[in-house]
């Protein structure tokens, strides 16, 4: 017994070093944040678990522990990946105040293992540093190693076995070297100098081996991304690499085309999970256009997007309007509309669909104008580039050269939660900001002013259920047919009615109907299959303003409650009843004076788990939505139209937008 | 009195009675006669006692045949609730004296609608007093007429007929007459207010329609045309048509919120059929998308949105057909307070 509480105990204890596999988010855009000081602060942490990838220097294990783990904690998703130049280290790494890792990495390093020209004189490529010879040129220590051996126990030993880390950034994996020193690079030591071929061939492979031994002791799940021009001879053991300064001058010609052409085949020579960078930087962190180029050239291919501000300072936490854009899964590859769709990699204009929204990309050298005859999108509704992410709905673009655009597909569907068809519907969040454009929620199915559930069980290959509810019946559809009807309160009634329906997973599970306008204050609870289950007054009986019904589970405790605000006639008080009908709770939405009616809807606006309950005045008062929790207390208010509107506003709440949050929707009968 | 009564009397006494009784018996004599003669003349007066050869004819009344005749007629019997209705009373006075003060009450029958008040420009031959008519003097064997508007209160808004009548009442010869007489009754026209306009962006704000404004020259712009009906009285089959341009085209966003909206791609037509409009409901209106590809020869020009609009209804309870134009919508978008003039096609 002893021993398995021993076991535990370790487990326990070991549990956040333990090495993690880390999984890609399927959705775009992918982030990635190249953030490489030694120390961090707790507001930067705080700003960069916002990203999905960081590159971070590896010193942060030592001077930023806490912070790192903040971040983890923040974004339990983000992949974080230890930096480090794996062919170069500074000369004066002990002066250095906490250079920790360098230190203790540069105090392994042999004699042997320096890079050296023909006169044994160390060679330098960036200032301050000296670079390794990680070929098999490079002399072995006493225990018979060299640099290409000791660097990857380094990363596992040291950097891997710290348990922060996902993996590790190499910078610099160039796949030649002559070009440094060209004259007189001496990688085997023999006091001659190689010859420029000689030299590129025993650093690559060298090289090579170095990833290769990372691979080998760190793992399958451990990634490993390079940076510098991409040498295909690693790739098959890399995850990705990082195209700095994109189009990086040294892909190929530098062009546009040069460097997709590599990104996009990047893919398919890495290992999984493939994580290539895009990195574009720029001093200027309001250039939005550049910050649109690479973030939608990135967005062509599978890959992660990093905008910075200079080779020599990658530290920055610039946010921008379209990283906040929810662009779904991949639905197509990217094409160039320009050229019939093809796929072949030039200047055009590219596009590349998602399941919520479009990245364009003009990298010809002409401003490029692209009509939709059949589609319509919407530009992301931002606070930065107000002439270009307005919120407009759009029928054609009109690109400047080089630039990039993110739109947004338009969703007018309000699913698994009842909404009144033919109404306009605006999109608010808790905070009352508008985030959509306002539509029509319409479907041509079921009668104006139904009130109408679409379910989204059906998606994932079950039976669609649709339910809609008006002049005094309730219809219950499965794929487009009506397969049970009834009359919750009689045939001869023939009034409006108030509809919820209780889902499990997006399947129909509870339908609760109460009378419209006009109607007394019971409340109906049906089975899926239209069977009464049970019945109960939520207001005084002799009211014959009707009764609004929500249901949702608003306190946690993993029952679903029925929610009633009342017809006209009476104080604006919102109940909650369980299931059975006992009263839970209940509160005034709006001053008790007020007795035009209230509608309510449910919904977790705030992401807390569980639903918050939503008001409007039914006809009178202006359209003032209030949001509160289960005890009443109030959590937002705002105007959803004009406040002069005194007309009445119907509300709703759904994942609109499919961010895995639900929007408030308010809707309109009339707007004039 | 009594000693100017007793001086007078003593003085004759002392004066002519006690020289000769036959002074006092002539002097009761003639009180006696004054006395009977005017006593005859009081019971004349009050009896009249018929006497052979004298023919006694004071004013009668003939309850079925007045000596006054009043006629009410309406210059319409169709009245629009804000408006008044115009009516004309004709008087005649068909007797030999004249007749004082006639009083006329106007009222409603039931509590749909109540009077709420009377004008009437002529100012000789009555006056008006709140809600009663006076016809001061009219002289035996007069006639005239008096012309009155009268306005209504609704407090019932799906009543359709006033039932009202006239009570009329005066002195004559001594006897108070009183008439009612049911007036004809009014009818409130069912009164359809139809509205058609085209939006780009919605007088809330919100954008309806995409694409360039003005419009381009071969760049579709999507508009949005709303109809709408309502009326305060139920009407049915309701049938709203109009048809589309060329170079317009009938798109996917629809908003319909009763009825049934159909579109004809031989013949352009657009057609929103409600076989039933229940009064004072908000209910019936229909939106729908189009969208416009201009050419470039139309480039400086204003485009027809929609056409030929017309629309035609039956009123429920009479029966009688409403209908009308609809005015054509344009590119210019007049009902659009955001884009409203933007609808000359430019070059691309």
């Amino acid at each position: 017994m002893k021993k398995v509480w021993l076991f535990i105990l370790i487990i326990v204890c070991f549990w956040p070093f333990a090495s993690r596999a880390a999984v890609l988010k399927s959705t775009y855009p992918r982030l990635a944040n190249y953030f490489l000081k030694w120390e961090i602060s707790d507001a930067e942490a705080k700003e960069l678990a916002k990203w999905d990838l960081l590159i971070l220097d590896m010193e942060m294990q030592e001077n930023s522990r806490a912070q790192i783990l903040k971040i983890r904690a923040l974004n339990p998703k983000v992949i974080i990946l230890a930096y480090l130049t794996g062919q170069e280290i500074l000369d004066d790494v002990n002066n250095y105040n906490k250079a920790y890792l360098r230190q203790e990495l540069n105090q392994g390093i042999s004699d042997g293992w320096w890079l050296k020209d023909a006169t044994g004189k160390k060679v330098s490529n960036w200032p301050y540093t000296s670079m390794l010879n990680l070929s098999n040129g490079a002399i072995p220590d006493q225990n018979g190693q060299r640099f290409n051996d000791y660097l990857p126990e380094f990363i596992v030993n040291k950097i891997k076995a710290s348990g922060l880390w996902d993996g590790v950034f190499y910078d610099n994996t160039w796949g030649d070297i002559s070009w440094i020193n060209a004259k007189s690079l001496d990688l085997n030591n023999d006091g001659v100098p190689d010859s420029r071929a000689e030299a590129d061939r025993l650093w690559a492979e060298g090289y090579k081996r170095m990833l290769a031994n990372t691979r080998t002791l760190a793992g399958q799940d451990f990634i490993i991304i390079g940076n510098g021009k991409v040498y295909d001879g690693y790739q098959s053991v890399l995850n990705g690499m990082m195209l700095e300064s994109f189009p990086s001058s040294w892909e190929n010609g530098g062009t546009w085309a040069s460097s997709m052409q590599t990104y996009l085949k990047l893919p398919t020579l890495n290992v999984a999970p493939q994580t290539p960078v895009i990195n574009v930087y720029d001093k200027n962190q309001l250039n939005y256009r550049h910050v649109r180029y690479g973030l939608a050239s990135a967005l062509l291919g599978d890959g992660f997007y990093s905008y910075d501000y200079d080779v020599m300072d990658h530290g920055q936490t610039w946010w921008y309007d379209e990283y906040n854009s929810n662009l779904g899964v991949a639905q197509s590859r990217p094409f160039n509309i320009l050229a019939g769709a093809n796929e072949q990699i030039k200047p055009g204009l590219w596009r590349r669909d998602f399941k919520n929204g479009v990245a364009f990309v003009n990298s010809t050298d002409r401003k490029q104008t692209h009509i939709f005859y059949k589609e319509e999108f919407e530009k992301i509704k931002g606070s930065q580039d107000q002439t270009v992410n307005n919120g407009q709905r759009i029928n054609y673009i009109s690109l400047a050269p080089q630039d990039g655009l993110i739109v947004l597909k338009r969703s007018t569907l309000i699913k698994d939660a009842a909404f009144t068809n033919g109404y306009f519907f605006r999109v608010y969040n808790l905070a009352g900001a508008q985030l959509r454009n306002g539509f029509f929620s319409y479907l041509g199915a079921f009668p104006g002013e139904a009130e109408v559930v679409m379910t989204t069980g059906g998606q994932n290959g079950g039976s669609e259920s649709n339910i809609s509810a008006a002049s005094g019946e309730v219809g219950l559809y499965k794929n487009g047919k009506k397969v049970i009807a009834f009359n919750p309160y009689g045939r001869a009634y023939k009034k409006p009615l108030s509809l919820a329906a209780k889902l499990d997973s997006g399947y129909l599970d509870k339908i609760i109907v109460g009378a419209g306008r006009g109607g007394g204050p019971p409340v109906l609870v049906f089975s899926s299959a239209g069977k009464l289950e049970g019945n109960f007054f939520a207001y005084d009986k002799n009211l014959r303003g009707g009764v609004n019904v929500a249901v949702a589970d608003v306190d946690g405790d993993g029952n679903a409650e029925i929610i009633t605000g009342p017809g006209s006639g009476t104080e604006p008080r919102i109940k909650i009843f369980s299931l059975s009908g006992r009263l839970k709770n209940s509160f005034l939405a709006y001053d008790a004076k007020f007795n035009g009616g209230v509608n309510v809807a449910v919904g977790d606006v705030d992401n807390n788990g569980w639903a918050e309950i939503i008001t409007a005045p039914a006809s009178s008062g202006g359209p003032q939505i209030r949001i509160f929790n289960s005890q009443g207390k109030a959590l937002g208010s705002f105007f959803a139209y004009d406040k002069s509107y005194h007309g009445g506003v119907r509300v709703s709440a759904s994942d609109i937008n499919d961010d895995g949050r639900m929007e408030i929707l308010v809707g309109l009968k009339n707007f004039y | 009195m009594f000693k100017f009564i007793h001086r007078y009397l003593r003085g004759r006494w002392e004066r002519y009675y006690l020289k000769s009784h036959w002074h006092l018996v002539l002097d009761l004599s003639l009180l006696l006669v004054i006395v009977i003669l005017a006593g005859t003349v009081v019971g004349l007066y009050f009896y009249h006692p018929n006497f052979s050869g004298i023919q006694y004819t004071p004013p009668t009344v003939d309850l079925n045949n007045p000596p006054l005749e009043l006629n009410y007629s309406l210059a319409s019997s169709s009245l629009r609730i804000k408006e008044a209705a115009v009516l004309k009373i004709d008087f005649k006075n068909n007797g030999t004296v004249a007749i004082d003060n006639i009083n006329i009450n106007l009222t409603t029958t039931d509590t749909n609608f109540t009077v709420s008040r009377l004008e009437s420009s002529d100012q000789s031959a009555l006056k008006i007093n709140g809600r009663e008519i006076v016809l001061t003097r009219i002289e035996a064997g007069a006639s005239g007429e008096a012309v009155l508007k009268i306005y209504f209160n609704q407090k019932n808004l799906q009543a359709r007929s006033i039932n009202w009548q006239a009570q009329s009442q005066y002195i004559f010869a001594g006897q108070l007459l009183k008439a009612t007489i049911n007036l004809p009754v009014l009818i409130i026209p069912a009164e359809l207010e139809v509205k058609g306009a085209v939006y780009y962006t919605s007088p809330q704000g919100d954008q309806l329609g995409i694409g360039p404004l003005p419009p381009i020259a071969t760049v579709p712009t999507n508009y949005w045309i709303f109809w709408e009906a309502n009326s305060a009285y139920d009407f049915k089959n309701l049938v709203f048509s109009a048809r589309l341009p060329k170079g317009v085209e009938l798109y996917g966003g629809r908003s319909l919120l009763s009825g049934e909206f159909n579109y004809s791609t031989s013949s352009r037509q657009v057609i929103w059929k409600i076989p039933s409009l229940k009064g004072g409901d908000s209910s019936y209106r229909l939106g729908f998308e189009i969208q416009l590809i201009p050419t470039l020869e139309q480039v400086g020009k204003v485009l027809p949105l929609l056409t030929g609009g017309r629309y035609y209804g039956r009123d429920a309870l009479t029966g009688a057909e409403s209908s009308g134009s609809l005015q054509p919508l344009s590119t210019n978008l007049e009902g659009d307070h955001f884009n409203a003039g933007q609808g000359e096609v430019v070059k691309p």
